[in-house]
């Protein structure tokens, strides 16, 4: 069953505490799901910081977010532009929000075999620090995800890609560098709606 | 819209209302037969599940539409995730959103139903005056404006290659060819249920709870007894300490091909050959994306008004298919187009020159094509198992082939299958190569549905159907299904038209034969 989502929380919270100041290579087979986060360093303090009331994601998943995001976006999303960023990440929350609770499940199943996934690959080396120019051994990783012969990472790949880029292209942000020029401006009068 | 009769569960203050008829759902069998009971002089109580959202509420922006007005945000998929699935959640139900698209059930597949399922009392001529009733009513007509380039490109395609082609008939009045009908119509030309039956059925009296899901039918001795409802919140899900009870001697089932046998499912009616829920059909639909040398600004423009349908019977047993084109909107594009970063950027650039066909594939016809199953999760919320085989497989991979050749004929100048791993390609000979080479699967060719049939197919057969010819469910009194989810195939075209047809027929028989 889902913990109650506050309880959730803390742990977290105290989890990332005890991370940020323990050795790296014991910590990271016991605690793998977070460990990766510690190279997030950097962006971590911006996304904690963060005071938007989200529906679903907890702490862990929005920082796990902040890192996939630019990963399937950039260059589209300009990996500077934190706000659109933020847009992107609560646009998932309420997509998820209004999905079945099963559903909701699974994903925090999917969040959950992703930072572990991640957390792996940094112990092994394939990736180091997150910082800029690591976009790229995260596409990499996306890669093998979407190339996988085991469906449910293609699952995890599709089912990511549909809210991550859905979340962008919802977006008048976005519209722009695609030649969209949005939807048409009605301004009907009041007196219109009345007739029905 | 009559706005006193129609209420929120959520801050109802009645916990117990009783009726002549519940009808459970709102779009085109629920709306059509509110219509019917409620002029009739029944006391009508109508149950959504989703919000009511009207023409004020549609700003054409899918951020908003999706989430508000489609079953799981517009993400609905098949429990191994391989087909995702385009069902409305609103008043007025899937016709609020649709594209207008309007055809009466093909001769064939009414024969098809004949010979295969004993069903002898709809044929083309019986059916006939009832389809003339409901294009008359929702003001169906061949659309009259020219195609927008989005399915001018069919038509250019189908021409230069033979192919038969044609126009699409629409239920729009005063439509101004916006291009928005899948985020709900802005000015009230789309002909839904929306605006036509239920606001009908409403000044005769009706009355409509919305955000609110049945949990149960209720029923006694072999004869239902009414419903028990649970509010729902903005974001669909249940408010597990409201719950509503209805009395009602009549209940009309018209939740949609999934949502009617997940009632029926959750009630545990009586189901001795256990057929509830089985053969469900989605029309699974493969898409191609085209670059075509000019703008085509997809999102402009009556979205479907050609077709082909030069692929739907074949004389061999395969699997048919029928050509449209679909809107293009930057939301739903972009989650189509399933690379990412720099590959993804550089298609999403080239968006005003995108041309979108779609091959719907007609599931149901062949003893090699059962379709799939509704299923209750954890939580008595509807799941549906498809599994995608080589029947199908084949069909879809011959339709991803007619549709880049059809877009090549019609000038474009990529082609780009939806498919996890194809790339666009720059001829129809590249295309046809690595087409007939790309591996058919699950979640690698991307699979979609926007039209739900079946899982309570009816028949003559007491063994093998789940409710007879006029409706009726077979183990209780008091019950009909009067949706999609009685068709015992797919239709083979666009359902909306055939739902409307049917249903029409069936409730004004029963309103005939009953008596209040």
């Amino acid at each position: 069953m889902v913990k109650d989502a506050d309880e959730t929380e803390i742990e977290s919270s105290a989890r990332r505490k005890v991370l940020k100041g323990a050795l790296w290579g014991s910590l990271a087979i016991v605690s793998g799901v977070s460990l990766w986060q510690l190279s997030l360093t950097e962006s971590v303090e911006t996304v904690e910081a963060d005071e938007y009331p989200y529906r679903f994601l907890n702490m862990d998943e929005r920082l796990l977010l902040w890192a996939i995001i630019p990963a399937y976006l950039y260059p589209a999303l300009d990996k500077n532009d934190e706000e659109s960023r933020f847009l992107v990440l609560r646009n998932i929350d309420g997509a998820i929000s209004g999905l079945p609770q099963s559903t909701q499940d699974e994903l925090r199943q999917l969040f959950s075999l992703l930072s572990f996934q991640l957390g792996k690959a940094l112990v092994a080396g394939i990736w180091t620090r997150w910082n800029q120019a690591d976009i790229n051994s995260l596409q990499s990783f996306l890669t093998a995800w979407r190339e996988s012969y085991v469906a449910l990472l293609r699952v995890g790949y599709l089912g990511l890609h549909q809210i991550i880029v859905g979340s962008f292209y919802g977006e008048p942000m976005s519209w722009q560098a695609i030649g969209y020029p949005g939807p048409p401006q009605m301004n009907l009068p009041e007196s219109f709606y009345e007739d029905f | 819209m009559k706005t006193s009769n129609t209420f929120d569960a959520a801050t109802l203050q009645k916990k117990t209302l009783a009726a002549d008829v519940v009808i459970v759902g709102t779009g085109a069998g629920g709306g059509v037969s509110a219509e019917i009971f409620a002029e009739a002089g029944y006391k009508v109580l109508l149950i959504e599940e989703g919000p009511l959202k009207t023409a004020r509420d549609f700003n054409m922006r899918e951020k908003e539409a999706y989430p508000q007005l489609y079953q799981e945000s517009a993400g609905r998929k098949t429990l191994d995730k391989a087909i995702n699935i385009l069902q409305g959640r609103a008043v007025g139900g899937s016709t609020t959103v649709n594209w207008t698209t309007s055809f009466r059930t093909p001769e064939q597949t009414l024969k098809h139903w004949q010979t295969h399922f004993e069903i002898g009392g709809h044929s083309k001529e019986s059916l006939a005056p009832w389809f003339a009733k409901m294009e008359q009513r929702l003001n169906i007509e061949p659309w009259q404006i020219p195609a927008n380039p989005n399915n001018r490109t069919i038509a250019n395609g189908a021409e230069k290659l033979g192919w038969s082609h044609a126009t699409i008939a629409r239920n729009v009045k005063g439509c101004a060819n916006l291009g928005y009908c899948g985020l709900g119509c802005p000015i009230n030309a789309k002909q839904s249920m929306l605006v036509t039956t239920i606001p009908t059925a409403l000044k005769a009296g009706a009355r409509l709870i919305y955000k609110a899901r049945v949990e149960r039918i209720t029923y006694s001795n072999e004869a239902v007894t009414g419903c028990e409802l649970i509010a729902m919140d903005g974001f669909g899900q249940p408010i597990t300490d409201t719950t509503i009870s209805i009395k009602a001697p009549l209940v009309i089932l018209s939740a949609g091909a999934i949502g009617s046998p997940a009632v029926l499912l959750r009630s545990k009616v009586p189901d001795p050959n256990n057929l509830i829920g089985k053969r469900t059909f989605l029309h699974p639909t493969v898409i191609s994306a085209a670059v075509m040398p000019e703008a085509v600004n997809g999102y402009a423009g009556a979205p479907q008004s050609i077709y082909s349908d030069h692929f739907l019977w074949p004389d061999d047993n395969e699997m048919g298919f029928k050509i449209e084109a679909a809107p293009l909107h930057p939301l739903l594009t972009s989650t189509v187009l399933t690379s990412f970063g720099q590959e993804h950027f550089a298609l999403m650039q080239q968006f005003p020159n995108i041309q979108g066909s779609i091959a719907l594939l007609r599931d149901g016809f062949s003893e090699q094509s059962v379709g799939g199953e509704v299923v209750l999760d954890d939580y008595g919320f509807p799941k549906v198992k498809y599994e995608l085989n080589d029947y199908f497989w084949k069909g879809a991979k011959k339709a991803l082939l007619a549709m880049a050749e059809m877009q090549f004929a019609a000038g474009a100048k990529q082609v780009l299958p939806i498919h996890l791993y194809a790339t666009p390609y720059r001829s129809w000979n590249e295309a046809k190569a690595a087409i007939e080479q790309l591996s058919m699967k699950p979640l690698e060719a991307l699979v979609f549905s926007a039209h739900v049939m079946g899982g309570c197919a009816m028949g003559g057969d007491e063994e093998l159907s789940v409710v007879d010819e006029s409706g009726r469910y077979r183990h209780l009194d008091g019950l009909y299904i009067f949706d999609g989810s009685i068709f015992p195939t797919s239709i083979g075209a666009n359902p909306q038209l055939s739902i409307y047809g049917l249903v029409a027929k069936l409730a004004s028989e029963l309103v005939a034969g009953s008596r209040i």
